[in-house]
């Protein structure tokens, strides 16, 4: 896996939540896993032109407490079909594991990153090490990397990679 | 150096002989619940990788309380599907449409949660378990994980220790508490850290709360992030004490602790927008209302009813106003009919559903309509929760939207103070 990312910055502030903020809530309770359907959807309650702007690569810039509120991943999913990297100050636990679930890279310890990254900058990210480079800006940021068991998941893609390399290991849940 | 019950809980769970907050553990639970609303996602992911099967099946607890009465086609295709999914993994508890009730309620009335216990769940308010002392996790999609592989990773949390000691007057109910406890949390005025927290409950006021109460503290911290809420053991139905009952050392470590006097204490009302945004319900009252609402995991058990059963008496609904009863359970539900208290609710012209969530799962049975406002017990009041997005939603305990449904506007339930 490339830990290294390339892309445009897509700059939102400070505790955007899932549902209502990253995806409206009748999207959530529709329980849909399409990311075709979801992500049309993506950012609209923020900003219904966002998701036309992202290209696939980009990163969401947030502030503090990103994805907060409940923990639902209809969002993350779009954010993972889109190959999104995230980059905030920080993020609650919760948020965090559906992130890892669905193999998003996200560093989630970038205090003041939306200080450092306007929006539309492009952006150079190595998540393995934390260092983010604004090649827009031409200045780089060393924040908190991710922790290599946290990688190791990621790389394994996430749940669904892991649920795959169980069921190989376990035949017997692949019986009638 | 000791541990406080949540570790406890997690260290047994993870077959560890202690742990300690960040750790990273795979806790092994005991029970896997997973609402009405999750099974046919969960099982069309665990499908397309290949799973025919799931891993502990014994464990797996299906609870159908989002859509018990089918109110359209999509709900009836999902009960179909359920049904199916239960019997093709085989789980061990299924619990159909107008089996059990609220999925966050009944598995304590009937035992099958029990005091130590350790158990994930899709949902976030399976913290109401934490009433009897229980550990319950909300993972939410990740449960696939969890049915498909037994376990998920998990962080073990830190521990606020919250002391309520004093008696509040009358008219002033856990739900109060709740709301009151949650603001001060969200704004940073009792200056401790709340997120991914444990809360563990204790003192005198504590030492004196019905399931009901402890239940209605769980589920309203629950909503402004906190982990999980726990409250010294406990028994519903009266099974005497085990090993597997826990209580935190004497020598714990809490990152914080903190002593509150409820003495002086009054009904709050949580204003549209989040369970936190509570202030004292002089303040909201007179807004008039369209619909009232008395159920939820929050507020769904027997007391909560008998205690609006009592303040209603014989007083009628006001008009133009409806007021949806669901009670929590099946069990809660025979009760009130049996003891006649749901007669006294019809009398006064509310509309009584089957038990479950209700409205509170997405206007489910009683949604508002644009530019209504609401008074209710339900979990959460955030744009749309219940129907149409300009509608407005505040919530109170039980009494006060007794009192409000009474009067039709909003109302304070304390004696004297109701101009019903």
């Amino acid at each position: 896996m490339d830990w290294i990312k390339r892309g445009r910055a897509h700059v939102l502030g400070d505790n955007v939540p899932h549902d209502a903020g990253v995806m409206a809530f009748d999207i959530v309770l529709s329980r849909t896993t399409d990311p075709q359907q979801l992500i049309p959807h993506l950012f609209a309650e923020i900003d219904p032109a966002l998701a036309q702007r992202i290209k696939p690569g980009d990163f969401i810039v947030a502030g503090t407490n990103f994805l907060a509120g409940k923990a639902h991943n209809a969002g993350i999913i779009a954010m993972k079909a889109l190959d999104m990297g995230i980059l905030c100050a920080s993020m609650p636990v919760r948020a965090f594991q559906g992130v890892v679930a669905q193999a998003v890279p996200a560093l989630v310890q970038c205090e003041a990153i939306t200080e450092f990254v306007a929006d539309g900058d492009e952006l150079e990210v190595d998540f393995q090490t934390g260092l983010v480079c604004n090649l827009t800006g031409g200045a780089t940021r060393q924040y908190g990397a991710l922790a290599p068991e946290i990688r190791r998941m990621i790389e394994a893609g996430g749940m669904r990679g892991m649920l795959a390399a169980h069921l190989e290991a376990h035949p017997e849940l692949a019986g009638e | 150096m000791g541990m406080t019950m949540a570790e406890k809980m997690l260290a047994r769970a993870s077959g560890k002989a202690s742990v300690k907050p960040g750790d990273v553990v795979m806790p092994d639970p005991e029970l896997v619940i997973v609402h009405d609303g999750y099974v046919e996602s969960a099982h069309k992911q665990l499908s397309d990788i290949g799973y025919k099967r799931i891993t502990h099946p014994e464990r797996v607890v299906f609870v159908t309380d989002h859509q018990v009465v089918y109110t359209s086609p999509l709900a009836i295709s999902q009960g179909r599907t359920n049904r199916r999914v239960a019997r093709e993994w085989g789980v061990g508890h299924f619990y159909d449409a107008g089996q059990g009730g609220h999925g966050h309620l009944f598995p304590m009335e009937n035992g099958l949660v029990r005091p130590g216990m350790f158990l994930f769940a899709y949902d976030m308010h399976c913290t109401n378990f934490g009433a009897v002392g229980a550990f319950a996790m909300r993972v939410g999609p990740n449960v696939v994980s969890v049915l498909g592989m037994g376990s998920t990773w998990t962080v073990v949390p830190s521990t606020l220790r919250i002391e309520l000691h004093g008696t509040p007057g009358a008219g002033v109910h856990p739900r109060d508490i709740g709301f009151w406890l949650s603001g001060r949390l969200t704004s940073g005025k009792l200056g401790v850290e709340y997120d991914y927290r444990v809360v563990e409950f204790a003192g005198d006021y504590v030492d004196a709360l019905s399931l009901a109460g402890r239940v209605a503290l769980c589920n309203t911290l629950t909503e402004i992030g906190v982990l999980n809420i726990l409250f010294p053991p406990m028994s519903p139905t009266g099974a005497p004490r085990d090993a597997s009952w826990v209580r935190s050392d004497p020598d714990a470590q809490f990152e914080a602790r903190l002593t509150l006097d409820l003495q002086a204490f009054g009904p709050q009302v949580a204003l549209p927008g989040g369970p936190d945004r509570a202030v004292p319900v002089e303040q909201a009252v007179g807004q008039a209302i369209d619909h009232a609402y008395l159920g939820s995991c929050g507020s769904g058990m027997y007391d909560d009813f008998r205690a609006a059963a009592q303040w209603l008496g014989d007083r009628q609904i006001a008009r133009g106003v409806r007021l949806i009863v669901v009670p929590g359970t099946v069990e809660v539900s025979k009760r009130l009919a049996r003891e006649g208290l749901l007669q006294r609710f019809m009398d006064a012209g509310a509309i009584v559903m089957p038990p479950g969530c209700g409205p509170c799962a997405g206007g489910v049975g009683g949604p508002l309509g644009s530019g209504e406002v609401s008074i209710s017990t339900a979990a959460t009041n955030g744009a749309g929760r219940m129907g149409a997005k300009d509608a407005q939603c505040y919530l109170a305990s039980p009494l006060t939207v007794m009192a409000s449904a009474v009067a039709g506007r909003i109302a304070d339930p304390r004696p004297g103070r109701a101009a019903a």
